[in-house]
């Protein structure tokens, strides 16, 4: 490939978790002198997979024999069910209503109509269209649900010192963290059943950034329900445990005057479905001041990983 | 980036090994042990013969010790509701017929951590009002018939126990 060297590769990057985690495995690599510049790639056909009966997002959770004898059997199946009713259960805990959840999806799609990049561009959503829809798996509507895309997304990592002369302006990494969640993809057995590993994995990340969340001024979590992105906010100290909802109801993560600007491009329930690798490809927009829905002023954006596990990504402008 | 976007209320169901007939997988030694309890109306989980903590879903150790022995024994098949949800759109072949249907998940009274799910056939979707979390609910049992046909197993499904009046739960 033109280095005069082996190619160093790794099976640590990708998506979801490792989108947040990947820089710290390029930091070794370069560290090491294994590597001068690492890409992190993700690629996913599940849109042609799922019209097609091939794959599906529910293809793992389908191979987990406790999984297929426990849960399939009793009609226990898939991802939107297991989502549903942690946001059921959220509701009971915390008092988060129906218009609450929405307004992640509807917040979401605000920012996806000012992103020519989104797939759900041209598709507004209002409060009044998303209490409009029908349910899905109540207490879920079609739009608390992501999308179910074909796409690929990279971003390329070096040293700070490699990337002084790169033609683009810098994104430094200031902090990383990450956790796991012992039950794995089995959320129903979770014990803390309405929380995220965030709880575990966003402090850390933070202290090493030496950042607090007020400090944050734009956020992207991986979300592939509107759940787990209030969950996100509130395990991530954006808020108090269980204000998620009146927190995004206040316009806490409007890009238009939000605390917390959140999912600028969309997320993934209306930008695409590359199991957020474009959520860390936004940050890196917002800090060079290129993005589509700018947030002013942008010199700290945080990527939160979910699933299974948890990861927190901390970028900063580079000075 | 680039996507095709799909409308989730215009999918297709998604078809697939197993999803008109998600039997459980039998020749798991575990699932056999818990399917042959349902066969005979009965909850069973294993429990760690060292600190006793309930083992689910089955694993070779404990979860909470690392203790290897673990014992099957029968539950009350008691417990709360935790949380609940209505399926109205089939998800897999297998629950075409299914849809709309109310579906329960259930902590344990031998150990409220410990969750089961169910479908609450006595709980018309429409009627959900019902349904308030926290109060009784019990295993029952019934044939398992998916949209495909009938199998050869029994289901457990989850009651509400004070509506019915029966707090007699799982039986033997």
């Amino acid at each position: 490939v033109g280095t005069g060297r082996d190619l160093w590769v790794s099976t640590a990057g990708g998506g979801s978790v490792a989108a947040g985690t990947a820089p710290s495995v390029a930091a070794e690599a370069l560290a090491a002198g294994a590597a001068r510049y690492v890409v992190n790639v993700c690629s996913i056909t599940w849109g042609t997979g799922r019209a097609e009966s091939t794959s599906s997002p529910a293809d793992a959770h389908r191979a987990d024999p406790a999984k297929r004898s426990f849960e399939m059997p009793l009609g226990w199946y898939p991802q939107p069910v297991y989502f549903a009713a942690i946001a059921r259960r959220h509701m009971h805990e915390f008092g988060t209503t129906l218009e609450q959840l929405g307004q992640y999806a509807v917040t979401c799609r605000q920012h996806a109509v000012r992103t020519p990049s989104a797939v759900l561009h041209d598709r507004p959503l209002t409060m009044d269209d998303y209490l409009g829809a029908p349910y899905l798996v109540d207490p879920f509507r079609a739009p608390d649900c992501c999308l179910i895309t074909d796409g690929a997304c990279a971003f390329v990592m070096t040293t700070p010192e490699r990337a002084a002369d790169a033609p683009n302006p810098v994104v430094e990494v200031a902090g990383v963290g990450s956790a796991v969640a012992d039950t794995g993809l089995q959320v129903l057995q979770q014990r803390a059943f309405t929380s995220t590993p965030q709880v575990y994995s966003a402090p850390p990340a933070f202290a090493m950034a030496g950042v607090r969340p007020s400090d944050v001024d734009v956020l992207a979590v991986y979300d592939p329900f509107t759940i787990v992105g209030l969950m996100q906010v509130e395990d991530m100290g954006f808020c108090e445990k269980g204000m998620g909802g009146p927190f995004a109801l206040d316009g806490g993560l409007d890009v238009d005057g939000g605390v917390l600007p959140y999912n600028t491009h969309g997320g993934m329930l209306a930008h695409a479905y590359v199991l957020a690798t474009d959520h860390v490809l936004e940050l890196v927009r917002q800090l060079r001041g290129t993005a589509d829905a700018q947030v002013d002023g942008c010199e700290i954006g945080v990527y939160g990983g979910y699933g299974p596990g948890a990861s927190t990504l901390v970028l900063q402008r580079g000075r | 980036v680039s996507g095709v976007p799909t409308e989730p209320s215009r999918r297709a169901v998604f078809d697939g090994p197993g999803l008109h007939d998600p039997v459980p997988d039998l020749t798991w030694p575990e699932a056999r042990e818990f399917w042959s309890g349902v066969a005979q109306h009965a909850l069973r989980m294993p429990r760690c013969t060292a600190c006793e903590a309930l083992v689910w879903y089955p694993r070779p150790t404990c979860a909470a010790c690392g203790h290897s022995e673990l014992a099957w024994e029968t539950l009350s098949g008691r417990g709360t509701l935790f949380s609940w949800v209505v399926v109205r759109r089939a998800f897999a072949p297998a629950f075409a017929d299914w849809v709309p249907f109310t579906m329960g998940v259930m902590s344990l009274e031998e150990d409220a951590g410990v969750r089961l799910v169910g479908r609450m056939p006595a709980v018309h979707p429409d009627e959900v009002e019902l349904l308030e979390i926290g109060s009784p609910v019990h295993v029952a049992f019934e044939d398992l018939t998916f949209s495909g046909g009938a199998s050869s197993l029994f289901s457990p499904v989850l009651a509400l126990s004070a509506e019915q009046g029966d707090e007699t739960g799982a039986g033997g």
